[in-house]
């Protein structure tokens, strides 16, 4: 029998969640998916669902759950699950469903596996999670009881499909939400306009060195972080000869920074550098020179000239970005 | 008030690679250097200030773990805290997040707190699960991602980071607050702090002081269940490639194929 | 005893009012003294006088020779001359004073050599005097500016002298012209005789006159002196015999950390008296300030600021030191502030700012040029202690090396483990593996981490096996010596380094303190050694230093070589066969701080590549002890430099102005300092840096290939 699955769908502008949908889609795969949307825009959200894979698409729309964090939806959800028991909850690892997950699988003891990158039902219908550990590490978990558990997924670990002309069931949920459960309210949301790169909260860094030659050449760097969705960083060298200000730099002195991507280019990767990014999960290097100190750390290391490989990478990551 | 900071002892993020042991299915904690959670630091950090500012506070560390735990807690005390609890019991090994957020629960219903401090995730398991269960076990309001907070009469303020900017969210007291890492500065110990936080209260507890049962945490308790480790796919130690003109190619693969893109 | 020619006093009124008076001033000027020496005393110990002989020595040189203030010729003979004629003019002063009571000096109270060696110095002295005012008034260096005594404390000072010596020319023609040439002077010979025409009278009148004009510029002059900057007058001689005669570059160790009250000094009173008198003894020259790398960059230190601020901050506090002034010392004129109750700063953050104390990158140069010994950075460290280990307050970036110092053993996160990694391949034995080795080779955080430096450690290697030296490195065994730690603040720290490193290395027998008693005992030391002294080289200064002057504090005694002095050594005794001259680049040679000035090494590397050069050295605009600082020591290597220009580039700067191709260092400090300072001034394809072990093992290249290309052809 088809497992059922529940997928928590967030709004983001009156859109599904590009999160939710990924999540959504592997649910889809692997069963009977269904999707639960809570909050004003929910009615307008739902409909559109069906064809991102849910069959049954359960809501709620009522503005309480964009004012008050957490607890309605863990209200609502529980309650649901007094009615019914799905096999799974399959959530997407954001701010707000993390905090949700915690306090359902707090509730009804439900096992709890985060950070996923893959799962699927063995041939005894088991659930096998698969979650990274370490740099070394790659553990197969699983919830060793009959009944409902908890996954959340890594973002982007899936891809967004089309279920063409799938058509989701839509069920209103008629709740009353509790008032003892709006005590985490929003008062206010403030989108801060970056100044400069946000160095310390990029997930990618394109950052650049001495290798660049010329002032003029940094905005290759910058370009290539635009496109990347990411923060454009410096060395030392470059910010000492003056082409940037200081709060470009990383390294020791400078800001320490953890990105999954680290694109360091025309970096040779002097120590000083090397302190303050090795902690990246992934590394990419480019430099002239094949024994700069850079590709020591570097997964890829490509020995050229960055002139004449930024733009034509830029050009790449477009291209591909728009066929995704 | 009485503040409360959740903090773990870690094995040392920066120089040790995160492992597992094939046969107990444990982190490996052995022959690693072991330190309090960096993460941690940044958030007794916030606690001490809030302490600070608030006056006739006190500030308490808890912690669970097993007995060398307690360097960790040391270092909470000569930062700051003013007592530290150890909760260390040999049913608790192999704790998961609820047995986790159980047993920390447990030991601060004892100790009525205005407000618990938690980071938002831990630096080597990364689930960030524990503050939310130990608010759900409490039945507490939690504050999460903060990166600013404050405290108006009997209701907590916070600035809560989103990927756009951040919200500012309030809830009564008590709370369990958690701190976005990064967002204080950790605080280096004095001599007075090192000194003093061999004279500061610490207490030890046991699962029998909290009235647990064993089969509600540890390995026991535990809701889910490793069936294999494995390998990673070897990082590929550094693939140099000289460029021939499809070093683009090659390095939007690398993006693609790590989902970078 | 022969009365003069003319009471000055004119009978025992007046001379009762001269006793009065002089007595009061006495008085005033020891109730001042009284209080800047009961500071003193209230101060913390500290033992100066070891090394007598030498201090005696010194002190003749220092004091009576004037050889410190001589190293700046023009201001320098200008006060040879005003110092010399001071003690000179005393005796005058003295003879005129014996005059109120009938009396005169013995032997040369009226002996004519006397009076005319009296008035050539009277002359010098005037001379002086103009170069002082031209000096103060008209070319006005920079660093003369005193914010503690104002912009007029210094011409006070010279309008006093001036009138010192007017009132004693005056005396004098008077009392030549009086006595018809009976009191004889040089002066009074040359102006006397053009009043005879005024009449003896008027002549004896005037005589008085200007004598108590003398007599009241003289007292006037002794009682101003303990509150203005001439105080040195009288500090300087013993702030020079109490001078530093220990290791120049030991820090002074903070003992018992254990039970200590407080960690460093937050207060003025918290320093030493020999602190505290370098205070007193600072002439406000501003010669330190010439020369520091933070001052000369923009950087918010002034190191003469410095130790005014420290006196400023103890004479503001006299009252909290000493108490409660009683009814004397309320008068306004007993005290050396004036009494007023001015609000009082803090002395760390307040009258020394906190901005300050981080720009120091302990390089020493102040210390160096300071003519009175003044000892600037021990007190800069001690106030950073404090802010460290009491306030927890430094630059945020620090925190992770502290924290990497102490987990790691190195200052980055890397698990010291690794630390051998570099010697991978090259055939290094471990001393666990060679315990017998005659040379430990203590490579340094730098040397086993730093890619750059990596390259250093492995030149090193070569020149090691070509000479065919024993010797093995610890890996993972050696940790940070806990010198960033130590400058930056953190004794705490240092210690724990340092007492692991020491039991790391007396444990193969290095340490010479035990192998002496070991070798008494069974001739065996530790681990099973031999015992005998054996050396450890190193090509990091700051290990270097801080191992050879700074472990023995904590009991651990080595024979420590910097590489470049080994290097000589294995040269001038025939060990390492060098093609000379094989190097036909123009390079200039820049003196680390810890090893020239701290460590006076300033011969054997410009021996080594002179031998290797072609062209020999070309040296920089400053160098040897006047070296400027890369801008890497004191722990500034860790902290970010946001004010002013870069201290690194001001150097390679300085290097590119001798045209050298090649910057040679002896640190792997300055190596990365320069590396980056060339990169900032873009200057890569002009200016290579090197260690001087890369040249040489580039040179044992050279001669195992003879048929290479020549480096610079």
């Amino acid at each position: 029998m088809a497992k059922t699955i529940w997928v928590l769908v967030e709004i983001e502008d009156g859109r599904p969640a590009r999160s939710s949908l990924e999540v959504l889609s592997k649910a889809a795969h692997l069963g009977r998916a269904e999707a639960i949307v809570l909050g004003s825009a929910a009615a307008t959200v739902a409909p559109s669902l069906g064809e991102f894979g849910a069959e049954k698409v359960y809501v709620h729309a009522d503005p309480t759950y964009d004012t008050y964090l957490t607890l309605p939806a863990v209200d609502t959800l529980s309650d649901l699950l007094q009615r019914q028991q799905p096999d799974l909850l399959l959530f997407p690892t954001t701010y707000d469903v993390r905090d949700i997950a915690a306090r359902l699988s707090a509730r009804h003891n439900l096992g709890l596996i985060t950070d996923a990158t893959d799962l699927r039902y063995d041939e005894s219908e088991r659930l096998e999670v698969t979650v990274p550990w370490g740099g070394e590490n790659v553990v197969v978990a699983t919830h060793p009881y009959q009944g409902t558990g908890i996954v959340l997924a890594r973002p982007k670990a899936f891809s967004v499909e089309r279920f063409e002309g799938r058509q989701a069931e839509i069920e209103q949920l008629s709740v009353t939400l509790r008032p003892e459960s709006q005590q985490m309210k929003i008062l206010d949301r403030v989108e801060v306009q970056s100044e400069g790169p946000a160095l310390e909260d990029a997930s990618i860094i394109v950052s650049g060195g001495r290798g660049l030659g010329k002032p003029e050449n940094y905005r290759l760097v910058e370009e290539l972080a635009t496109v990347l969705g990411g923060a454009p960083g410096a060395t030392r060298a470059i910010v000492d000869a003056g082409w940037l200000p200081y709060s470009y730099q990383i390294g020791q002195t400078g800001k320490t920074v953890k990105p999954t991507l680290y694109i360091a280019c025309g970096i040779s990767g002097a120590i000083q550098h090397l302190a303050g990014m090795k902690g990246s999960k992934y590394i990419v290097a480019i430099n002239k020179d094949e024994h700069a100190p850079i590709f020591s750390v570097a997964d890829l290391g490509i020995v050229g000239d960055v002139l004449t490989v930024l733009p034509q990478l830029i050009e790449e990551v477009k291209r591909r970005k728009a066929q995704l | 008030m009485k503040i409360f900071v959740c903090v773990k002892q870690i094995p040392d993020p920066n120089t040790v690679e995160s492992k597992l042991d094939p046969a107990t299915k444990r982190l490996v904690r052995t022959g690693v250097s072991l330190v309090l959670d960096p993460g941690d630091e940044t958030t007794i950090a916030a606690a001490i200030k809030l302490r600070d500012s608030l006056g006739n506070s006190e500030l308490t560390a808890i912690s669970m773990g097993p007995a060398s735990a307690q360097e960790a807690l040391r270092r909470a005390l000569a930062m700051g805290v003013d007592r530290a609890i150890l909760i260390s019991d040999p049913a608790l090994a192999g704790s998961d997040v609820l047995g986790t957020a159980r047993t920390l629960a447990a030991a601060l219903k004892r100790e009525n707190p205005d407000l618990i401090f938690c980071s938002t995730e831990s630096t080597d398991g990364y689930t960030g699960m524990v503050p939310g269960a130990i608010a759900e076990f409490l039945g507490l309001p939690q504050l999460t991602f903060a990166r600013e907070i404050n405290v108006e009469g009997t209701k907590a303020v916070i600035k809560r980071v989103t990927q756009t900017g951040y919200e500012v969210v309030e809830s009564p007291l008590p709370a369990v607050v958690t701190i976005a890492s990064g967002s204080f500065e950790a605080i280096y110990p004095t001599m007075k702090g090192i000194m003093s936080a061999r004279k500061k209260p610490f207490s030890q507890l046991s699962l029998s002081d909290l009235g647990l049962d064993p089969s509600q945490v540890g390995e026991a308790g535990a809701r889910e269940q490793v069936l294999s480790i494995g390998k990673a796919e070897a990082r590929a130690a550094g693939q140099i490639i000289k460029d021939e003109g499809n070093a683009a190619e090659i390095i939007a693969d690398f993006l693609q194929r790590h989902q970078l893109l | 005893m022969a009365p003069p020619a003319i009471s000055p006093t004119g009978g025992w009124i007046g001379t009762t009012i001269f006793v009065v008076i002089f007595l009061a001033a006495l008085t005033v000027f020891g109730l001042r003294v009284g209080q800047l020496v009961t500071l003193l005393a209230k101060a913390r110990r500290e033992d100066r006088t070891d090394h007598l002989e030498e201090r005696i020595g010194d002190f003749l040189l220092v004091v009576l020779g004037q050889s410190g203030v001589l190293r700046d010729p023009i201001p320098g003979l200008a006060h040879f001359f005003t110092f010399w004629g001071f003690i000179i003019i005393q005796f005058g002063l003295l003879n005129l004073i014996l005059g109120a009571f009938n009396g005169s000096l013995l032997l040369i109270g009226h002996d004519h050599t006397f009076a005319a060696l009296l008035d050539l110095f009277v002359l010098f002295v005037l001379v002086s005097l103009i170069v002082f005012a031209v000096r103060r008034g008209i070319v006005r260096p920079r660093q003369l500016s005193s914010r503690l005594h104002g912009p007029w404390d210094g011409f006070i000072i010279l309008g006093l002298i001036f009138l010192v010596l007017l009132t004693l020319a005056l005396v004098e023609t008077f009392g030549f012209a009086a006595s018809h040439g009976e009191e004889w002077s040089l002066l009074g010979s040359w102006f006397g005789p053009s009043f005879y025409g005024l009449g003896t009278a008027t002549n004896v009148a005037l005589y008085r006159v200007f004598w108590w004009a003398h007599i009241l510029t003289v007292l006037s002059f002794l009682v101003y002196l303990p509150g203005s900057k001439h105080l040195h007058l009288m500090a300087t001689p013993f702030n020079v015999f109490f001078r530093n005669y220990g290791p120049r570059g030991a820090l002074p160790l903070l003992e018992n950390l254990e039970e200590r009250e407080d960690y460093g000094v937050s207060k003025a009173e918290q320093f030493t008296w020999k602190q505290l008198l370098d205070g007193y003894a600072c002439t406000e020259c501003g010669r330190c300030n010439t020369v520091c790398p933070a001052t000369n960059t923009g950087k918010p230190l002034l190191p003469k600021e410095i130790i005014l601020g420290v006196k400023e901050s103890l004479l503001d506090r006299r009252h909290e030191i000493v108490g409660e002034p009683n009814l004397f010392q309320k008068l306004p004129l007993a005290d050396v502030r004036g009494n007023g109750h001015e609000e009082i700063q803090p002395l760390v953050g307040g009258v020394i700012s906190k901005e300050a104390l981080w720009a120091c990158t302990t390089c020493g140069a102040c210390m160096e040029i300071c003519p009175v010994s003044i000892e600037h950075v021990p007190k800069i460290v001690d106030m950073r202690r404090s802010l460290v280990m009491e306030e927890s307050d430094f630059p945020p970036e620090v925190t992770s090396l502290f924290n990497n110092i102490e987990r790691n053993g190195n200052p980055w996160e890397i698990s010291n483990d690794r630390r051998a990694e570099w010697a991978a391949g090259l055939g290094v034995p471990l001393m666990a593996e060679n315990p017998e080795a005659e040379v430990l080779y203590w490579v340094g955080c730098m040397g086993s981490f730093d890619q750059r430096n990596r390259k250093v450690a492995t030149a090193l290697v070569k020149i090691l096996k070509a000479a065919g030296v024993n010797f093995a490195i610890l890996g993972p065994e050696e940790s940070c010596t806990g010198d960033p730690a130590r400058r930056i603040g953190n004794e705490y720290l240092w210690q724990m380094m340092a007492q692991q490193n020491i039991e790391v290395l007396n444990s193969y027998g290095f340490n010479t303190a035990q192998a002496e008693t070991a070798t008494a005992q069974h001739g065996h030391g530790h681990n099973g050694q031999t015992s005998r002294a054996r050396t450890i080289i190193t090509a990091c200064p700051h290990c270097f230093n801080t191992i050879k002057n700074e472990y023995p504090q904590l009991g651990g005694h080595y024979e420590v070589i910097h590489h470049s002095v080994f290097i000589d050594r294995l040269i001038s005794e025939g060990r390492l066969q060098l093609p000379s001259g094989f190097d036909h680049r123009k390079l200039t040679y820049h003196d680390p701080c810890y090893v020239g000035r701290y460590n006076g090494v300033y011969d054997e590397p410009r021996r080594v590549l002179a031998v290797l050069n072609s062209n020999g050295v070309t040296e920089m605009r400053r160098n040897r002890n006047r070296s400027f600082c890369c801008g890497g020591g004191g722990g500034r290597a860790w902290m970010e430099e946001r004010i002013g220009k870069r201290v690194n580039q001001t150097r390679v700067n300085e290097a590119l102005e001798t045209e050298a191709e090649v910057l040679a260092a002896a640190c792997p400090f300055c190596i990365m300092m320069f590396e980056d300072g060339v990169k900032g001034v873009e200057a890569e394809e002009r200016l290579q840096v090197e260690d001087i072990a890369e040249i040489v093992a580039r040179a044992l290249e050279e001669a195992a290939t003879p048929s290479a290309t020549r480096a610079g052809q």
